[in-house]
C-alpha cells in the first residue's frame, strides 16, 4: 500500500476518534461543567447538537488539511536541490490557514450564547482541528518531510 | 594469496592510479589484498605525486570503512617505502653510482665508451631523462631481493603464499619509450623471476606486464632546462622499435606469463613539458584505463590458455565506446556508473547538506540524517572532519580522473552525441589555461544531469536525485551498524546502484 494510502487510513482513524470520542466528551463538559446558556429561543440541547454538528465539519477541515499537507509535501519536496529541502514552513502555513478557517467558520456558524460559550466552542474546534492535523502528520507524513511537524523527531526516537 | 601491482616511472604510476579507481568501484575479481609499489628515482614527479595522494586517500577511506558494499572493497597494502628509488642518498649521478673514481683505467674507458658525458654527469633525481641505458645500469645494481626493502618483503610474501599452496600474481606497469619504465620493466621482471624461490621447478608467482607503447607526446622542453639532458617525444617511436627488438631477442615473453602491449597512434600532446619534478604532471589518459583493465584480466586469471600476447582495437579510430573496453561490459558500466552516481550525489547534495546542518541545524530537512546520524548518536562534526572529508576527497579525485579519461580521447571540447564514454559536462568543465585545456570540477554541479553521464544516453532521469533522496529518507540503518558515518555512506552507495540504466 502506498504512503498516501496509509495517510488516508491514519487521518481517517483520527477523524473517527475525534468525532466519536472527543466531541461527545467535550459536549459533556459543555453541558455539565460549563453549563452553557444559549440565547432565548434555543434550548441547551439544541445548541449542543449544533455544536456537535459544527465540530464534525471542523474535523473534516482538519482531515482535508492533512491530505493537503501530504499532497503538498510529496510534490513540493521532491528534492533535487538540497537547498530546497525543508517542509516546516509549508506545514506551519497549512496549520495557520486551517486554524483561521476553523475560527472564522466555527465562530460564525455557532449560535450565540449568553455567556462565553461561543468562544469556548470555537476554541474547542481549533483544539480538535490542530490535534487531528498534528497527530496525523506526526504519525505519517511524506517521507521527505516526515520530521517537519514539530515534536516528530523526539517522539519517534522513543519508538526507534 | 596477494596481488602485486608495481608501477614503474610516471606512466606506471598513472596506470596504478587507474587501477585504484577500478578497485574503489569494486571491480577486482575477488577479495584478495592488493600490494602496491611505485618505482621512480624522481620522487617529486607530479604524476607520481597525484597517484600517491590518491593512494593515501584510498587508505584513509578504507581504514574504518564498514563492510557491505563494493565501494573500496579491495584492501590495499602499501609497500614500505611507498616509492622505491634505485638511487641512494647523495648518489645521484651515474658516474657516482658506478664509483667512477675508483674504477681501473680499463673500466673507466669502457664506461666512457658506453655512456656520453651528459649521461655520466647528469643529476638523476628527476629521473633517467628518457635514457633507459642509464636506468638499466642503476636498476640492475640497486634491486636486491635479499636485503633491500621493499623487495625483500615482496619476495618473502610471495614465497610465503607459495608455501601455503597459493600462487601470487605480480603485475608490472611501465612505458617502453621513456626512461624509468623502459629500464625498470625488463630489469625488475628478470630479477623477480630469477630470484624468487623456485619450488618444484615452478616459479611461485605469475608475472604479468602492461607495457605501454607511445600514446602521448609533448612539446620540446624549453627555457633553462633546454640545455640539460631530457626526453624528447620525437624519439619515442624509435626507442619503442629498439626496445621491442630487444625484448624479442632476449625472449622476454618467456619471463612473463602474460604481457599486454598498449598504445595509441594518436600521440596527443600533454599540457606540460617539463624535465621532471612536481611540474611534470601528465593528465590521466584513456590508455591507462586499458592498462588497469589488463591488470584485472590478469588477476582474474582468465588467460587460461596462457596466450602470451593480447591485442585489442577500437571500433572507430579516434573514438572510444564502452564496447571497445576489454572487460565484461555490463559489469564495468554498472560499477563505474554506480561510483559516478555516488560521487556526484555525495559532492552535490549529501555532503553540502550535512555541512549546512552542522552550522545551521534544522535537521528535519534531511530525514536520512535523523535516521543515520541523530538516532544513532553519531557526531556529525566528528564525521565531517574524518570519514566524510576523506570520502569527499576521494569522490573529487574520481570524477576528475573520469573526466580526464573522457577528455583524453579527443582532447577537445565535444558537444552532443560526439562524446565517447561519459558526458562530464554536469560536473566538470574544460578550462583554458596558459598550459592548455584543463579539466576542473565545477563549483556547482548541474543537478539535472544526475544519472545522465553514461553514453550512449539512456532514458532521461532528471528526477534521479529526487528518487535517491526519497529512498534515502525511507531507509533506516539495519542492525547495530558502525559508530561512524560509514553505515550511511555504504547505504548511499548501495542506493546509487539501484537505478535502471
Amino acid at each position: 500500500m502506498t504512503r498516501l494510502g496509509f495517510c488516508l487510513i491514519v487521518a481517517s482513524l483520527l477523524f473517527g476518534i475525534g468525532f466519536l470520542a472527543l466531541l461527545p466528551a467535550e459536549r459533556y463538559v459543555f453541558e455539565n461543567w460549563l453549563d452553557i446558556t444559549p440565547l432565548a429561543g434555543t434550548t441547551q440541547q439544541e445548541w449542543l447538537q449544533t455544536f456537535t454538528d459544527i465540530g464534525f465539519y471542523m474535523l473534516l477541515i482538519a482531515l482535508m488539511s492533512t491530505f493537503f499537507w501530504h499532497i503538498a509535501g510529496y510534490f513540493k519536496y521532491r528534492i533535487i536541490d538540497w537547498t530546497s529541502a525543508g517542509g516546516w514552513r509549508v506545514w506551519f502555513s497549512i496549520l495557520v490557514i486551517m486554524t483561521i478557517v476553523i475560527i472564522i467558520f466555527g465562530y460564525w456558524w455557532t449560535d450565540q450564547t449568553q455567556d462565553v460559550g461561543r468562544y469556548f466552542a470555537t476554541a474547542v474546534y481549533v483544539f480538535n482541528g490542530v490535534l487531528v492535523f498534528w497527530l496525523s502528520s506526526l504519525i505519517l507524513s511524506p517521507s521527505t518531510v516526515k520530521y517537519a511537524p514539530p515534536g516528530t523527531i523526539r517522539l519517534k526516537k522513543l519508538w526507534n | 594469496m596477494s596481488y602485486y601491482a608495481i608501477g614503474i616511472g610516471g606512466t606506471g604510476a598513472k596506470c596504478l592510479e587507474s587501477l585504484m579507481h577500478l578497485c574503489a568501484a569494486g571491480l577486482m575479481p575477488d577479495n584478495e589484498n592488493l600490494y602496491l609499489l611505485f618505482v621512480d628515482p624522481d620522487g617529486a614527479n607530479g604524476s607520481l605525486g597525484r597517484a600517491g595522494m590518491l593512494l593515501e586517500c584510498y587508505k584513509n577511506c578504507k581504514v574504518n570503512k564498514a563492510e557491505g558494499t563494493e565501494f573500496l572493497k579491495t584492501s590495499i597494502t602499501v609497500a614500505q617505502p611507498k616509492v622505491w628509488s634505485p638511487l641512494s642518498k647523495g648518489v645521484n649521478k651515474l658516474k657516482d653510482f658506478v664509483g667512477y673514481s675508483n674504477l681501473s683505467n680499463e673500466y673507466r674507458h669502457l664506461f666512457d665508451v658506453l655512456f656520453t658525458p651528459d649521461e655520466r654527469n647528469t643529476n638523476l633525481e628527476k629521473g633517467f631523462r628518457g635514457h633507459p641505458s642509464i636506468g638499466s645500469a642503476v636498476m640492475a645494481s640497486a634491486i636486491s631481493l635479499d636485503d633491500v626493502e621493499p623487495w625483500l618483503t615482496i619476495r618473502d610474501r610471495i614465497n610465503k603464499d607459495a608455501n601455503g599452496g597459493k600462487r601470487s600474481k605480480v603485475m608490472l606497469f611501465g612505458s617502453i619509450f621513456g626512461g624509468t619504465g623502459a629500464s625498470g620493466f625488463p630489469t625488475i621482471a628478470r630479477i623477480l623471476k630469477s630470484q624468487t624461490k623456485a619450488k618444484q621447478d615452478k616459479y611461485p608467482c605469475d608475472l604479468g606486464g602492461v607495457l605501454m607503447l607511445p600514446y602521448f607526446s609533448f612539446d620540446r622542453i624549453q627555457g633553462n632546462e633546454e640545455n640539460e639532458m631530457h626526453a624528447d617525444s620525437r624519439d619515442f617511436l624509435l626507442n619503442t622499435q629498439g626496445a621491442l627488438l630487444y625484448y624479442r631477442q632476449q625472449k622476454y615473453e618467456e619471463k612473463f606469463d602474460t604481457i599486454y602491449l598498449l598504445g595509441s597512434d594518436d600521440l596527443r600532446k600533454m599540457r606540460v613539458a617539463k624535465l621532471g619534478g612536481n611540474e611534470q604532471e601528465n593528465d590521466p589518459h584513456w590508455t591507462e584505463l586499458y592498462g588497469a583493465l589488463a591488470a584485472l584480466d590478469f588477476f582474474a586469471g582468465k588467460n587460461a590458455n596462457k596466450q602470451p600476447y593480447h591485442l585489442v582495437a577500437r571500433q572507430s579510430a579516434g573514438r572510444l565506446s564502452w564496447g571497445d573496453l576489454p572487460h565484461d561490459n555490463d559489469e564495468l558500466r554498472q560499477k563505474l556508473f554506480q561510483l559516478t552516481r555516488f560521487s556526484f550525489a555525495f559532492l552535490s547534495t549529501y555532503y553540502p547538506m550535512l555541512k549546512d546542518i552542522s552550522q545551521n541545524k534544522k535537521e528535519y530537512r534531511a530525514p536520512w540524517y535523523i535516521n543515520f546520524f541523530y538516532y544513532k548518536n553519531i557526531s556529525l562534526n566528528n564525521s565531517l572532519n574524518n570519514e566524510m572529508e576523506e570520502v569527499k576527497d576521494y569522490c573529487e579525485k574520481f570524477l576528475l580522473w573520469l573526466a580526464n579519461v573522457e577528455f583524453s580521447v579527443t582532447g577537445t571540447r565535444l558537444e552532443g552525441d560526439l562524446k565517447n564514454l561519459i558526458d562530464f559536462s554536469s560536473f566538470a568543465d574544460v578550462v583554458s589555461t596558459d598550459k592548455g585545456d584543463e579539466i576542473k570540477l565545477r563549483n556547482r554541479f548541474s543537478l539535472s544531469g544526475f544519472g545522465n553521464y553514461l553514453l550512449p544516453r539512456m532514458e532521461e532521469k532528471d528526477a534521479g536525485l529526487a528518487d535517491l533522496w526519497e529512498r534515502m529518507c525511507n531507509l533506516k540503518p539495519k542492525g547495530e551498524g558502525s559508530e561512524d558515518a560509514w553505515t550511511f555512506i555504504n547505504e548511499l552507495y548501495r542506493q546509487c546502484g539501484n537505478f535502471r540504466q
